[in-house]
């Protein structure tokens, strides 16, 4: 799977869309593929206010459960519903049918904390050396 | 014989499957007549609708179910159980037969302390002899299990800080090998968890641990040896560290098995540790318990342990609750009482010679499969091992060999499986405790299954992906069992038995 | 071995042991005694406990001699199940999986709940662990609001585990020595929103049926078609498993938990443990349930299997994060609990319960009868009862001891001041002329006492 080079990414394998005032979130295919088969996802209600690094929801495979963070300050505006029924999305198209939530950004400053395409694979190339 | 060859036991039905509506199963007594209808005893409004919805079935069919059921089982009489980290040492009859006396199981937990005087020495002994075999003083039988002693020892500790005014001491360091009972004993006794790495050579890396350690560090729970089977040697540096910086040291006695007489957590400067006696004392696991998790701590902790407290008067054994500083009760009554008489009882089966004989024999025959393995798995630290040995299934990972499958295949073969993905710590871990019970001709077996295992895994993997086959069940799907949740046996058609 | 290892002696094994932290001498420990000596020793010792078996006796109190079938004892001793371990590997742990698959059915058929975890340590943790769900579940308020009825032991426990706990317990006191459903009822007006669960039992400590109707009305648990109010507090019910052969199950009074303890259910008394706890409650909370938790489902040929199931709940998974850090439970226990409930069936369990509240109010009829003993409480009782005597309860105790009775239990153990009141418990093991029995020993050592207290 090509991972698009106009996002954000996060070293807990987290990626970012931001665009008009807002950040789309999901988490990476490579992240999904590490969870293996999986089971539940447990996402917030809008409204809520969450902080950069903050645990926003949970996902869950049969032998492993993460948490997910918040990669930048504000309040959740819109969650994606579907999920809570259907993984199917998350597991097909991470990057777009599979986001989980949208956060009106707070502190815009906060962005320039994330890391972008190449950094995030060269995170992963690490990870496999290991 | 093939592991394919061996006939596969049936499925069994379920006990409503095997339920007819009537059919009665053992008849309690009768109260007999002359006393009042159950309409003059109870009102109306008091009564359940209908009765129960339980199964219906004669008492042999109902026998044989259970036996049917008990056959679908692996278990240490029956198969070699090499379950890393849970020491599944063969659990004497004689334990049994010891607590099976009346004068234990027909004992009420209410009665006075005069009442039970039997039972106070025997744990009063058993007090002595554990406090003498890890080196700290004071004991608490209370805790049902291991899980159950590290709470304990944890809220001690928790109490411990209120007393003194530190209740800034909220973090509890954690190994990154360390059991996940852990970190979750310690949410629930209020702490916060930090990590420490394990080094290069298994061990608790000491600059990790000088990183952590701060004013805000209430204590640290350690395994040793640890889960990767490694003994710290460097323990007595991690206990003063801890100790200088007004922390505490907890140990883990899930590994005791590995050290009995030859070194003892009071003296390497453990503050409190549990004892799993399921484990290290014999008694069984039971399927998932009863087990018992006693704590043993220092003078300093044993104001805090929970009461009942047994004292020995010239009058005998008496219980005194009135210890103000103590956490108060962690279960109901005394502990797992009957699961207490079999660890004396196994206590009693072995002098010091004996029980040293017990840790020395399981040091000997892990090292010894560890040697007859050594060249065909891959082994991910260097050290030497004490009761249990971790390999990993690096080596098999060329033909898409995973632990799961390695594990799975020794079931074909006639083994329960060692424990796999555990310590989290090592990637696709195969961890092996063989135990001091076994003999050479059974570690030799099973060491010759293991290298038959690594030879299909290059030739036939497919074997392997398959396995097991010959079990009433192949591998089952765990996914399903989540998105279609059946937690209660669906009541369908009855079958014949 | 050695020779294979190369090494000369076992001490070569140890060599990751510094020298300055080995034992360096024997362990102080008696020397190994044969089977013989130590079934002989530990044989004195028994011999020197009380038992409930060899004279008649009524001492409940949440625990209760009772009628175990012969088969259970044969059937859970097999090797096959006492020495298995924790079902982690399904293929090879299918008789284990399954008994707790229909263990798990057979409580919610009598509790009338909707799932059941694998066990508990006891009812006194149950409790503690049910007060911890309610709080993951409810997420709203930290008191939670406990009946001074609830088992005084439960209570201690539950305490335990709230000294470090953003949740408060506060006591609900007694009218008629049932919990004052008034005083419920004014603390949820008053501060309903703090409130996160109540606690009752049923019957409770002193055997007395409480109106579990009106509580589960009171929190709103959408009895008889009501609207259930979206965070209202918990109702946690304590059940005694055998009442509910004949009592009203907490399903029909809307309870979200139920929790207790299964002694009675085929386990002897054993000093209070190992028994085992249960712990039930409804689907939609299946993801807040402490400890294990089996399910159905299929293997790669589509044949029916069990597993261990919503494992990320639990401490090996999810580790601080976990809904509780349970691990080995009271597996062995809990297989009784199911062989009991699967001999008895349902004929068998409502005959044990029948039978306890007839014999229990015959006895009450025979007890309240004798001069100066009266009832503590008017309401209605299942199987245990509170008498006031004219003397001393514990004196009144162990003159019964000497008599080869077993008494019931001196309140004031648990309820200082109430010295002169004991409770008694009546099972399916007592007969009639054991109560008959008992009237007349304890009607003479009552005009004994009397007559030395004058004296």
């Amino acid at each position: 799977m090509t991972r698009p080079a106009d996002l954000k990414y996060s070293p807990s394998h987290e990626w970012a869309r931001i665009e008009d005032g807002t950040v789309t979130v999901g988490i990476t295919d490579h992240a999904v593929e590490q969870l293996g088969d999986l089971v539940f996802v447990d996402l917030p209600q809008c409204g809520a206010t969450l902080g950069r690094g903050d645990a926003f929801g949970e996902i869950e495979s049969t032998k492993s459960a993460s948490e997910l963070f918040a990669p930048l300050s504000g309040e959740i505006v819109e969650v994606n519903a579907e999920l809570a029924d259907d993984l199917q999305p998350l597991a097909a198209d991470p990057f777009g049918a599979g986001w989980m939530i949208r956060i009106s950004i707070s502190n815009p400053d906060e962005a320039s904390e994330l890391i972008d395409l190449e950094q995030y694979e060269e995170l992963l190339a690490k990870e496999k050396e290991h | 014989m093939t592991p394919e060859s061996i006939p596969i036991p049936a499925a069994e039905a379920t006990l409503f499957e095997l339920s007819r509506p009537g059919r009665r199963g053992v008849e309690p007594p009768e109260p007999g007549s002359g006393i009042p209808e159950l309409a003059e005893c109870l009102g109306e409004n008091d009564l359940r609708r209908e009765a129960p919805a339980l199964p219906e079935l004669a008492e042999a069919s109902a026998v044989r179910h259970y036996t049917r059921l008990s056959s679908l089982n692996m278990s240490i009489d029956t198969n070699f159980y090499p379950l890393g980290s849970c020491t599944m040492k063969y659990n004497p009859r004689i334990n049994e037969v010891a607590a099976g006396n009346p004068g234990f199981s027909q004992a009420h937990p209410l009665y006075e302390a005069r009442e039970i005087q039997g039972y106070l020495e025997l744990f009063s002994r058993l007090e002595k002899m554990l406090a003498e075999i890890g080196g700290l003083p004071h004991i608490s039988l209370q805790p049902a299990a291991g899980a159950h002693g590290e709470l304990t020892a944890l809220m001690m500790i928790k109490a411990r800080c209120r007393e003194r005014g530190e209740l800034e001491r909220d973090v509890v360091l954690i190994p990154d090998s360390a059991h996940g009972t852990n970190p979750s004993s310690c949410t629930i006794a209020g702490f916060k968890t930090r990590n420490i790495d394990s080094g290069e050579d298994g061990a608790i890396d000491i600059e990790s641990l000088r990183e952590a350690l701060g004013p805000d560090v209430a204590a640290m729970m350690i395994t040793n040896p640890n889960t990767l089977g490694i003994f710290e040697s460097r323990i007595g540096e991690i206990s003063s560290l801890l100790h200088e910086a007004g922390s505490l040291l907890y140990m883990d006695g899930a590994n005791m098995n590995a050290i009995l007489g030859i070194t003892r957590p009071g003296d390497f400067g453990v503050d409190v540790m549990h004892y799993n006696l399921h484990k290290t004392m014999s008694t069984p696991h039971g399927g998932g318990g009863p087990g018992a998790g006693p704590i043993a701590v220092t003078d300093e902790l044993e104001p805090y342990l929970p009461v009942p407290r047994i004292v020995h008067s010239e009058g005998g054994f008496e219980l005194c609750a009135d210890r103000p500083l103590s956490i108060g009760k962690v279960r109901t009554f005394f502990g797992n009482s009957g699961i207490l008489v079999r660890a004396y009882a196994y206590l009693r089966a072995h002098g010091p010679g004996e029980l040293r004989g017990v840790s020395e024999h399981a040091v000997l025959n892990a090292n010894y499969i560890r040697r007859r393995l050594e060249e065909a798995y891959h082994l991910p630290y260097e050290t030497p091992c004490m009761h249990e040995v971790v390999f990993t299934a690096r080596n098999q990972k060329a033909t898409g060999i995973r632990a799961l499958d390695i594990a799975k295949r020794l079931i074909d073969m006639g083994y329960h499986p060692p424990t796999i993905y555990f310590p989290l710590v090592v990637h696709e871990a195969l961890m092996i405790e063989p135990t001091e019970t076994e003999t050479q001709e059974t570690l030799d077996r099973f060491c010759d299954a293991m290298l038959q295992i690594a030879r299909e895994a290059e030739e036939n993997p497919e074997l392997l992906k398959a396995a097991p086959v010959n079990q009433p069940v192949k591998r089952l799907d765990e996914v399903n069992a989540i998105k279609t949740p059946i937690l209660t046996c669906p009541c369908d058609e009855p079958v014949s038995d | 071995m050695l020779e294979v290892l190369g090494l000369a002696s076992i001490e070569e094994l140890f060599t990751s042991i510094p020298e300055e932290l080995r034992l360096g001498r024997e362990l102080e420990l008696p020397e190994r005694a044969s089977e013989p000596e130590i079934i002989r020793e530990l044989g004195a010792m028994a011999d020197r406990n009380a038992r409930m078996d060899n004279r008649p006796s009524f001492l409940g109190a949440g625990t209760y001699q009772r009628f175990i079938p012969a088969a259970i004892d044969a059937l859970s001793s097999r090797g096959e199940f006492n020495t298995a371990y924790t079902p982690y590997q399904a293929e090879v742990s299918q008789g284990t999986l399954q008994a707790i698959m229909e263990y798990q059915t057979m409580l919610c058929q009598l509790t009338g709940m909707e799932i059941s975890n694998a066990s508990m340590y006891d009812a006194g943790t149950a409790l503690a662990e049910a007060v911890f769900m309610a709080y993951a579940v409810r997420r709203k308020g930290n008191k939670v609001l406990v009946s001074e009825a609830v088992h005084p032991e439960y209570r201690r426990v539950l305490d335990t585990y709230l000294a470090d706990h953003p949740v408060e317990a506060r006591t609900i006191g007694l009218e008629n020595d049932l919990t004052a459903m008034d005083s419920i009822a004014r603390t949820l007006e008053e501060d309903g929103d703090d409130v996160l669960a109540v606690v009752l039992q049923n019957p409770n400590f002193f055997g007395l049926i409480e109106p579990m109707e009106n509580a589960g009305k009171l929190l709103g648990c959408g009895l008889e078609g009501a609207e259930k109010p979206p965070d209202r507090p918990l109702l946690i019910s304590i059940v005694d498993p055998i009442s509910l052969g004949v009592l009203k199950d907490p399903g029909a009074y809307g309870a979200d938990i139920a929790i207790g303890d299964g002694q009675q259910l085929g386990n002897s008394p054993n000093l209070g443990g190992p028994t085992f706890g249960f712990f039930t409650t409804l689907q939609k909370h299946v993801r807040k349930v402490p400890g294990r938790i089996v399910g159905e489902t299929v293997d790669s040929d589509g044949r029916r299997g069990y597993v261990l199931t919503f494992q990320t709940r639990e401490q090996h998974i999810r580790r601080e994060r976990a809904t509780s850090n349970i691990c080995t439970n009271q597996g062995l226990c809990s297989l009784r609990g199911a062989m009991y409930l699967a001999f008895l069936g349902s004929h068998g369990i409502r005959k044990v319960a029948e039978a306890s509240a007839r014999l229990a109010h015959y006895a009450h009829g025979v007890l309240t009868g004798l001069e100066g003993v009266e009832a503590v409480s008017s309401a209605t009782f299942f199987q245990e009862f509170a008498l006031k005597l004219p003397v001393d309860a514990d004196a009144v105790y162990r003159a019964l001891a000497e008599r080869n009775i077993g008494g019931g239990l001196p309140l004031a153990r648990f309820f200082p001041g109430r010295n002169q009141e004991m409770l008694f418990a009546f099972t399916e093991l007592v007969t009639k002329k054991d109560i008959d029995h008992l009237g007349d020993e304890l009607g003479r050592v009552l005009s004994e006492e009397l007559r030395e207290a004058k004296a």
